[in-house]
Formats: structure tokens, C-alpha cells, sequence
């Protein structure tokens, strides 16, 4: 095994060496893709991050079931159908014919495996951590073709969160992580060098249509500028996340990634905790200047944390107009109610969270200071800027503001709201009572019902509750190579969709 | 240089490193808990608190300790959190590489740094001599980093005649060489040059020459014998820096070597990579200290290891 | 030569006349006096920035990025501006001052700390000694890099941790530089006759010991001053120095290693930057090294043989 994977890390080494010295000869059916990150892991049970799923979701593994990258709406996968049998019941119908890339046959006893491996607390997936947390399923086959699964609590929305579920092969280990998953998907993984990159190579025994790309390459690039060179140089076809500043030529397509950057406020902690205070500060900020230098010209201006193509989001909500002279006024007023305005506030930055990251709050703490606040900027590493955005925090803290993005790629707003705004989050700086019980009685309804309700509680957090300052709804730049045929979409930030791409 | 020599310098290493990894344990886990790094931001407490005992961090500091100096007594680094592989595997596969870019580097140097500073020595004061001067200061005081970034924005971005980093054929190895390339090159230059002149001015040389000998191959051998010494020493301190990674320059290029495992591994609180990449390198680091007096001793029949 | 009977002559005119060699010696060397002038500038940029003497710095998202060597543009525009507009220029020199700045501090610590240890380990010697010595043993057996990673990461990059961190590192190179000049004074015959004449530790330590080891520190001193400046720049290019929004040499190759392809001039200038600088202090450091040794002035006084 060992010595078949470094002759494939030979063989690749060479590929790279000739495609980078004959980029004429770049066959045709080769195609090298370069992102930001390693994937942290390749198990099959690990595609709720971003970084695993772009090579994984749908190139390797799939899972019953897709959002549609139009509008959100759940469509067909593993899965042909579905449909709800009691308040606790769902069944699904698999699609027959398929079979692993270890020769196992697809059937329900291989979802219920991966469904049990998706929750194992001992193995730690992320998809039991994230999506499906707080939730116990238990799934049964029928027969071969016929999967039930029981909730513990009613989920309206459960066919959506099976779309995070990807299903490796029943050959999977129980009692760890993988690093050689086998999927249903179009590709097989061919080799992963650490440090180094990812292969895929076809599948033969795919049951969909056939990709034109046969041999796939994913590496990886800290840097955007060098991510976009290497399109030009030809060491790659596809280059994602590229800065604004990079991504002006044709070949770059901009498109919004699912992310809405903001500045979280710790309204607990004097003078953060007057919302005169927090209005000033959203005054302050001029985000028209932002688009367009900083951040990209097609990104949106927010005023709530999903972007609009997200189930519960709000557009009735204004955006905050910049009035640094209000912001003063608002300041001022505060101030002579005894508010400690004066007090320093921390701005916490996380180095590289998007591109200009510590630009953009650079130029943002100047705007604060112009209004008048006293605001110091401090930029972080993930680990502790994870500290100060996770609980719990010290009694005796700075007032602060956090520098993050929530990103929303399942499409309903149950997957942003709880955790982050509950009083029992463990990143949210709120705690209110009415919040808590309109974000709990959303979870649970379904319908215009669910939506209704979820766009009061946006509207409650920006203008009643106050405590985040929304920037952008973020896009992010792919730089395609002039030969390659390939169209972005909503999903890109997740999912590498190979199978769409070919040559001109 | 005799066997017990050897055993009493491996002795007093091995004594060393017992305290460096003894230390390193401490600092990395005053560094912060990998936990919330590894999971996702919306894990409950609960799945937190479940990976500390999984990883054994819920037990106390003294207890992680005895557990952490059993594995290594028997050599056991653990296995990386990160890669998910055991962390000494993931280390012998970069150190080569390591080891690969600072050896030809150091190598390339030391020649044309004998080459070239003999030759400023011979035509010292001529314009060819202070030619050189400037160019060794020059090479010498170039940030190796900056120095990446501009060969990356010229040979890569501009002529596209390089990649722009990565790692496979010889063809990725041309830039982080020549950066790592740069400052040994100009300090050796400035120490080959400066002790040949004070070589060829001194009693020893004038002696030879009075004795008879011809100008010229004689009188050039005294003194670049002369020179070599402190060339060697000073190749020596840096190839042991280089040991711990070209490590910026590793990072520029995303060259797949220790020193940019280890500042990964830090950044990704990974601290069984931390700990074999560290062991790994104080290893490396003694037998090139050991190379070092060999030649030493090779080069000056005086210098007798005792 | 004339500085041989120095010692005889009355203080004011020995100092006249040390600096009359001084300039001399500098005058024997183009090179150590065009990095004096590169040093001078640096210095007095820094001053006329302090005294805010170069105009605008502020925020301007409209002139992000604006291309250097357009000299229609107000003088402070000539480098061209930042990702944020300000004057390239103004950076530069604002960042020199943090740059410059740390690595001076830096120095003076280890010299100050290294000799000091470095004396009482050899001075007293014993347990006390014993403990320095391994202690700077262990430093030196972890790669600088990685004691300056731990140190960041322990207590958080700033300015002084950064100081103090970067300081350590290079400090056993003094204690075992000042710890072999004390054991070699210390056997001289005047600090025996000290002894016997009835001096205090402490006296003999402040009048010979001191004395004597000082020109060699202060050598290793000046050639350190140069290493420490790199290895800031390399750290706060690693993101583990200087955080924004403060700004130093190496932190602003950092950022403009984003703008690579489309703004060259932000990460060139600051290299660029580092590089004559720390050429400079290089340069100085020779020329001082051969000023303190006797038998080297021939270098600066004839440049033939």
C-alpha cells in the first residue's frame, strides 16, 4: 500500500512537472484544481467543513439527497424519493444500481450504517457535531430500497439535513476516522499526499452520466495571489477564493458564497450594553466606502446574518445608512446618561478570515475613531480568536467586538439562529427571554409559519436587540482558465462539482 | 576521534534533549487547548468535553506528564491530531526534504563562497574585490522571505519560466534554493575573503614565500587552508539553523519540510508533530555537529578532538 | 600612528583626538560611510515623522493602491500608497521607527542581560553559574525560530513580548562571550592585585572586570543588531510579530504578499527597506569591529597592501 502510494506521488510529482513545463500539452482530460486548505480529514463523515467537502461532496461521496443551488429546495440524490410518514417518521427510497468504489453495494443498510458513524460521539464527525446535533435519529431498513428514520423531536426540515450526510461504504471503519473513503460518487480518490495534494481519477461503475475529466488534482495555496498565477502559468485550471484586488480579469467569476461577514457585539459589558451605544457604532461604519476597495463590489450590503436566498430571510429590514454625525449625537447623548463611552473597545480580528481581512477592520477602527469611540484593533490567530468568539468568557472582560462570518449553506435559518442568539449559545452575547422562545417556536413549525417567525426574530436582532453590526453578504472569486468550461454557483465555497467541468 | 568520545557527546545530548522535550511539553500545552480548533464552532460542551478526555487533556498537567514521558521512553510521539497518522511518520517525510533543500543550498554556498571570496582576496582593493564586498553585504542582509516573493513575482508571474511553489520535480526546487542560497553565500564570502587577505599577510605565508616557494599555488594553499576553518564553523551553526527548517522560506514556497510542519503544527496546536519535529531536529542537529569536528579535525591536524 | 601615547594626554584633547580618528577611519571606508548616510536619513525621517512633519496619513479608500513614481501626486505619494491610501512613504517610515526601534531594545537587553549573567556565571561561578550555563544550552538546542514561536504564543504578540522573546534568544550568545572574557581577566595579574589590595567583588567587577569585557560585547553587539532586525522582519512576516494596526518592515511584505500581482510596490519598498538597512548596520558593525582592533587598521587606513 505505502509503496503504491508514493509511486502515484511520483507519478503525480511528474504530471505537475510536465504540465508546468508544456502547458501546450496539458492533456485533456487533466485538470488541476488549487484551493486555500488542506482538507483536514477525507472521512466520509467529515463534509459538514468546507475544506473536506470541496473535494469530497459529490466528486467521492454523496448523500440521499442535494439542495438545488437555484433556490435552496431539496432535489433528489441517493435518494429518488421521500416523504413524510408521522410527526417522527420519514421514509426515503434509494436509488437501485449503485455501488461503492470498493465494489459494496448501495442499499439502506449502508445509509443506516453511515447514519450511526455520522452520530458515533466516540468518533467526533463533524456532521455529528454540527448539523445533526441536538438530535437523535435513529434509521431502519424496510428492505434494500427502503430507509425509515425516527427523530427524537419533530424536524420539519430533515430531508435538508440529510443533504449533509454523505455515505461512505459500509466497508468503513467503525472505530475511526479514514483516510481512503470509498464513495458512490463520480471520482475515486486516487492518492493523498500530505503536504502536498489530493488525486482523483473516474469511476467506472458511476451510476450517473460519465465526467469528461478523468484525472483530477486538488492542491492547495496559502496565498490568493499565487492561487490566481498559477491559472495563468497554467499549474492550474481552477483557482478559488481569489482577493478582490487579484480577480478583476475575465476569468474571474464572483459568486456570493452562502458567508455574511458582521462584527459581533458583546452587549453585556459597559458601554456596549447600551443599544445607543451599538446604534452609534453601526452608524459609524461606512460600508459604501468598503464595497468595491476592501471587499468585493458585488458584495451585498447585510442587515441580518443569512443572505437572502436563505428560508426565514427578511427584506423588509433597512440597512444602516452611514451618519457618523448621528453616531456623534447618539454618542454624546449616551455619554451625558452617565454611558462610560470613552472606555476602550477591543475590535478582535481573526488574521485570514477573508481575504483583507485585517484591512477591512483597519479601515473600520479609523471610521470608529472618526465618530469617537475609543477603539483598539487586535488581530488573531484562529486558535485564540476562537477563545473570545466561544464561551465561556471572564465575568471581568473588555468591552469587545468580534470579527466573524457565519456562513448558511443549508438553506434555513435554523442553522444560523440557535447557538448564536439563544441565551444558551455558546457564541451568542444575548440573552433574551422573547428571542429565545420565537427562535425555539420557528424551529419547530413548518410553512409560511416557520418563515414568518424567523423573520421577526432577524428583525428583533437587528433593530430592537442590536447586538451585531452586519457588513457584507460576502462573494467569493473563482478564476477559471480561458480553455475550461466551468460555471459557478451558490455552492462553489462547498462543493468542487467536477463532473460539470470539461474543456473547450 | 574515539568511540568513547562519541558515547560521552551522545550522553551529554541525549541529557540535553531529555531537558528540550521535558520544556517543549510544558510550552506547547501553556500554547492553548487544540479542542475548540478541532471541532466545529457549534459542538456543544458536552463533545468538547468529550475529546479532552479522549485526548487525555481533562487529566492534571503532572498525571499528562508521567503518561507523556512513558510514550517517550519508548519512542512513541503519539499520533497527529492534524493528519491523523502517527506524528513520526509525518516527520520522517518532510525532514528529507528538509534536510535535501538546506544541504544543496549550503553546499552551492560554500563552494562559490570559496571560489569567489579567494578571488576578491587575491585582487584585494581592485574593483573586482569591491565589487564582490558590496555584493556579499548585500547578499547577506537580504530578508530570505522578500527575497522568495520577488523571485515568485518575477520568474513565476511575470516570465512564467518557474512555478510559483509547491513541490515535485527539480524545477520547485530552483527558488527556495536560491533564497536559502543568499545569506549563507554572503557571509561565507565576507569570512573566505577577510581571513585569505589576513593569510596572505601573514608570517607563515611570507615564510613559505622567502623559503623559496613560488608565488602563486603554494602560497594560495597555505592561506586558503587558513580560510577554511572558520568557513566550516560557520557552515556548520547555519546548517544547524537549517536543520529546524528553512522555515520562512519553507512557507513561502508551501515547501512540504519540517520547518513548515512545525509552525503548522503550532498554529494547529498540534503538539505530538510539535514534539517528534523537535526530537527529530535536535537528532539532526547533533550528528552535524559531530560532522563538524570531524572535518574540522580533517582540515587542521592541530585541532585534536580530545 | 599616532594614537599610541593617547593615554598620556589630557582628557579633552584624547577625546579630540579619537574623534578626529574616528572620522578618519570612516573617511577609509566609502561603504561604511554611505550606510552612515542611509542610517542618517532613516534616523531623520523618523524624527520629522514623529514631529509629524509628513502631512496627511490618514485612511483614504479612494486612492487605494496607487501606483508609485507619480511625481503629480504630492511628494509623501511618490512610493506610491497602501491598501488603505495612505502615502506608501509615511508607512514606511512609520514602520521603520517600530522596526529600528525593536531591534536596538533587543540588543541593548541581551547585552545588558547576557553580560551580567554571563559575568556571574564565570565571576562566582558554583551552583548559580552551573544553572546559566545549561539554561543557555537548552536555548540553544531548540531552533530560534520555534523558542520565538512558544514565546509569542505564550504571552501574546506585542512589542514588548516581542522584545523580550526575540531578547532571549540571542542572549546565550553573550553570557558565553562575556562568561570566556571574565574567566580570562580573571586571571590577570591586575585583578589579582586588586584582590590582594582588599577590593570588594562588586568593585573589581565595575572597575576591571566591566571594563575590559565591554569592547568585545559591544562588538558582538553591533554585528547582533543586524541579525535581530531580519529575524523581526521574518516573524512579523510569519504573522507572529508586529499585528496590525501597528506596522513594521516585515509585517508590510506580510500584506503586500496579498497584493503580489497587482500592487508589487507594497511588499517590494519594505523589503527593499530591511535589506539596506540591515546592510548598513552590517557595514557599520565591520568598520567599528576593525576601529576596536589594533591590528586591523591597517584595513582602514591604507586600502593597498
Amino acid at each position: 500500500m505505502n509503496k503504491i502510494r508514493k509511486i502515484n506521488a511520483l507519478s503525480v510529482g511528474m504530471a505537475l512537472l510536465v504540465g508546468v513545463a508544456l502547458p501546450a500539452y496539458a492533456a485533456s482530460d487533466k485538470l488541476t484544481v488549487v484551493v486555500t486548505d488542506e482538507p483536514k480529514s477525507l472521512d466520509p463523515c467529515d463534509t459538514d467543513l468546507s475544506g473536506n467537502s470541496r473535494v469530497m461532496h459529490n466528486n467521492i461521496t454523496e448523500a440521499l439527497v442535494n439542495l438545488s443551488p437555484k433556490d435552496g429546495s431539496v432535489v433528489p440524490s441517493l435518494a429518488t424519493s421521500w416523504r413524510q410518514v408521522d410527526s417522527l417518521t420519514w421514509e426515503f427510497k434509494l436509488r437501485e444500481g449503485v455501488t461503492f468504489h470498493d465494489g459494496k453495494v448501495f442499499d439502506a443498510q449502508a445509509v443506516v450504517a453511515a447514519l450511526k458513524r455520522g452520530q458515533d460521539p466516540s468518533l467526533a464527525c463533524e456532521v455529528g457535531l454540527a448539523t445533526l446535533k441536538g438530535i437523535k435519529l435513529t434509521a431502519e431498513a424496510v428492505n434494500p430500497t427502503t430507509l425509515r428514520i425516527k427523530t427524537d423531536v419533530v424536524e420539519p426540515i430533515l430531508p435538508n439535513k440529510m443533504s449533509a450526510l454523505d455515505i461512505g461504504s459500509p466497508a468503513t471503519p467503525g472505530d475511526g476516522k479514514t483516510r481512503a473513503p470509498a464513495g458512490t460518487g463520480p471520482y475515486k480518490l486516487a492518492a493523498w499526499t500530505p503536504g502536498q495534494s489530493v488525486t482523483l481519477t473516474a469511476y467506472d461503475g458511476y451510476w450517473g452520466d460519465k465526467p469528461p475529466i478523468k484525472h483530477a488534482t486538488i492542491i492547495w495555496r496559502a496565498e490568493s495571489a499565487v492561487r490566481a498565477a498559477m491559472v495563468d502559468t497554467g499549474e492550474a485550471q481552477i483557482a478559488y477564493e481569489i482577493a478582490p484586488q487579484d480577480g478583476t480579469t475575465g476569468q474571474d467569476h464572483a459568486f456570493p458564497n452562502a458567508e455574511t461577514s458582521l462584527l459581533r457585539i458583546d452587549a453585556q459589558v459597559p458601554p456596549l450594553n447600551d443599544k445607543r451605544v451599538r446604534e452609534a457604532l453601526n452608524l459609524a461604519i461606512d460600508r459604501d466606502g468598503l464595497v468595491g476597495t476592501v471587499f468585493h463590489k458585488d458584495a451585498q450590503k447585510a442587515m441580518q446574518v443569512v443572505p437572502p436566498s436563505v428560508f426565514g430571510f427578511n427584506p423588509d429590514i433597512p440597512v444602516w445608512t452611514y451618519d457618523p454625525k448621528k453616531a456623534k449625537a447618539l454618542l454624546a447623548a449616551a455619554k451625558a446618561d452617565g454611558v462610560p463611552v470613552d472606555k476602550e473597545i477591543v475590535i478582535y480580528g481573526r488574521i485570514g478570515i477573508y481575504p483583507n481581512s485585517s484591512e477591512s477592520l483597519e479601515a473600520i477602527q479609523a471610521m470608529l475613531a472618526d465618530a469617537g469611540f475609543n477603539a483598539r484593533l487586535e488581530m488573531l490567530e484562529t486558535s485564540p480568536w476562537l477563545k473570545r468568539l466561544l464561551k465561556p468568557w471572564e465575568k471581568e472582560r473588555q468591552p469587545s467586538i468580534l470579527q466573524t462570518q457565519i456562513d448558511n449553506t443549508e438553506g434555513d435559518a435554523v442553522f444560523t439562529l440557535p447557538n448564536r442568539f439563544t441565551s444558551d449559545g455558546n457564541q451568542s452575547t444575548i440573552a433574551d427571554a422573547k428571542l429565545d422562545k420565537l427562535i425555539a417556536d420557528a424551529s419547530k413549525s413548518t410553512g409560511d409559519e416557520r418563515k414568518k417567525m424567523f423573520q421577526e426574530a432577524f428583525r428583533y436582532i437587528a433593530v430592537d436587540a442590536v447586538n451585531i453590526a452586519p457588513l457584507f453578504h460576502m462573494v467569493t472569486i473563482a478564476r477559471v482558465a480561458k480553455n475550461v468550461n466551468y460555471t459557478v454557483d451558490v455552492q462553489a465555497g462547498n462543493e468542487i462539482k467536477l463532473r460539470t467541468v470539461s474543456y473547450r | 576521534m574515539s568511540f568513547t568520545y562519541f558515547l560521552k557527546r551522545a550522553a551529554f545530548a541525549a541529557l540535553a534533549l531529555a531537558a528540550l522535550m521535558t520544556s517543549a511539553f510544558f510550552l506547547v500545552r501553556l500554547t492553548g487547548d487544540p479542542v475548540d480548533l478541532y471541532l466545529p464552532v457549534d459542538a456543544s460542551s458536552a463533545a468538547r468535553e468529550a475529546m479532552r478526555v479522549r485526548l487525555g487533556l481533562d487529566a492534571s498537567l503532572p498525571v499528562q506528564f508521567l503518561d507523556w514521558a512513558w510514550d517517550m521512553i519508548r519512542l512513541d510521539f503519539g499520533m497527529s491530531l492534524w493528519h491523523n497518522r502517527p506524528a513520526m511518520d509525518v516527520v520522517l517525510e518532510a525532514l528529507p526534504n528538509t534536510l535535501a533543500l538546506g544541504a544543496i543550498a549550503l553546499t552551492l554556498a560554500f563552494v562559490a563562497a570559496i571560489v569567489i571570496g579567494s578571488i576578491a582576496a587575491v585582487n584585494a582593493g581592485g574593483w573586482i574585490d569591491r565589487g564582490v564586498n558590496v555584493l556579499s553585504q548585500a547578499a547577506a542582509s537580504v530578508p530570505d522571505f522578500w527575497l522568495g516573493l520577488m523571485g515568485v513575482l518575477l520568474f513565476a508571474v511575470t516570465f512564467r519560466i518557474l512555478p510559483t511553489s509547491g513541490f515535485g520535480g527539480p524545477i520547485y526546487w530552483v527558488l527556495p534554493i536560491a533564497c536559502l542560497f543568499a545569506r549563507p553565500f554572503g557571509t561565507l564570502v565576507q569570512i573566505v575573503r577577510g581571513s585569505m587577505i589576513e593569510a596572505l599577510n601573514a608570517t607563515f605565508v611570507r615564510t613559505a614565500r622567502a623559503k623559496g616557494a613560488r608565488d602563486g599555488r603554494v602560497t594560495f594553499v597555505h592561506a586558503l587552508r587558513n580560510a577554511l576553518l572558520p568557513a566550516v564553523t560557520v557552515t556548520g551553526d547555519l546548517a544547524a539553523q537549517f536543520a529546524g527548517g528553512g522555515g520562512v522560506v519553507e512557507v513561502v514556497f508551501g515547501f512540504p519540510g519540517i520547518g513548515k510542519l512545525l509552525i503548522d503544527g503550532i498554529l494547529k496546536r498540534d503538539f505530538a508533530i510539535v514534539q517528534a519535529s523537535i526530537f527529530a531536529v535536535a537528532v539532526v542537529i547533533f550528528f552535524i555537529n559531530i560532522l563538524v569536528d570531524m572535518l574540522y579535525a580533517s582540515i587542521d591536524p592541530r585541532v585534536r578532538v580530545e | 600612528m599616532t594614537d599610541a601615547p593617547a593615554e598620556l594626554l589630557p582628557a579633552r584633547e584624547r577625546r579630540g583626538r579619537r574623534i578626529l580618528w574616528l572620522v578618519r577611519a570612516l573617511a577609509g571606508d566609502p561603504m561604511a560611510v554611505a550606510a552612515a548616510i542611509w542610517l542618517l536619513i532613516v534616523v531623520l525621517a523618523i524624527l520629522a515623522d514623529s514631529l509629524s512633519l509628513l502631512g496627511d496619513n490618514r485612511i483614504s479608500l479612494k486612492a487605494r493602491n496607487l501606483p508609485p513614481f507619480d511625481f503629480s501626486q504630492s511628494w509623501t505619494l511618490w512610493l506610491g500608497a497602501d491598501a488603505l491610501g495612505r502615502p506608501l512613504l509615511v508607512r514606511l517610515i512609520q514602520a521603520a521607527s517600530t522596526t529600528i526601534g525593536i531591534a536596538l531594545m533587543t540588543v541593548l537587553t541581551s547585552l545588558i542581560g547576557g553580560t551580567l549573567l554571563g559575568v556571574i556565571a564565570a565571576y562566582f561561578g558554583g551552583i548559580a553559574g552551573n544553572i546559566i550555563m545549561r539554561i543557555c544550552d537548552i536555548i540553544l538546542g531548540f531552533p530560534t525560530l520555534l523558542v520565538a514561536l512558544f514565546g509569542l504564543y505564550l504571552f501574546g504578540p506585542s512589542v514588548s513580548n516581542l522584545v523580550i522573546v526575540l531578547a532571549v534568544t540571542r542572549m546565550p550568545a553573550y553570557i558565553r562571550v562575556a562568561r570566556a572574557e571574565t574567566l580570562e581577566v580573571r586571571e590577570r595579574l591586575f585583578v589579582d592585585a586588586a584582590r590582594v589590595f582588599g577590593g570588594g567583588p562588586v568593585w573589581i567587577l565595575r572597575n576591571h572586570i566591566l571594563p575590559s569585557v565591554a569592547p568585545t560585547m559591544l562588538t558582538l553587539a553591533s554585528v547582533n543588531l543586524a541579525m535581530v532586525m531580519l529575524f523581526e522582519s521574518g516573524l512579523s512576516y510569519l504573522g507572529l510579530g508586529i499585528q496590525p494596526p501597528a506596522v513594521s518592515w516585515g509585517l508590510m511584505v506580510a500584506q503586500g504578499q496579498g497584493y503580489l500581482s497587482s500592487a508589487w510596490w507594497l511588499g517590494f519598498f519594505p523589503g527593499l527597506a530591511v535589506m539596506f538597512t540591515t546592510m548598513s548596520f552590517n557595514l557599520l558593525a565591520n568598520w567599528f569591529r576593525i576601529v576596536n582592533d589594533p591590528s586591523q587598521h591597517w584595513r582602514l587606513v591604507s586600502r593597498r597592501r
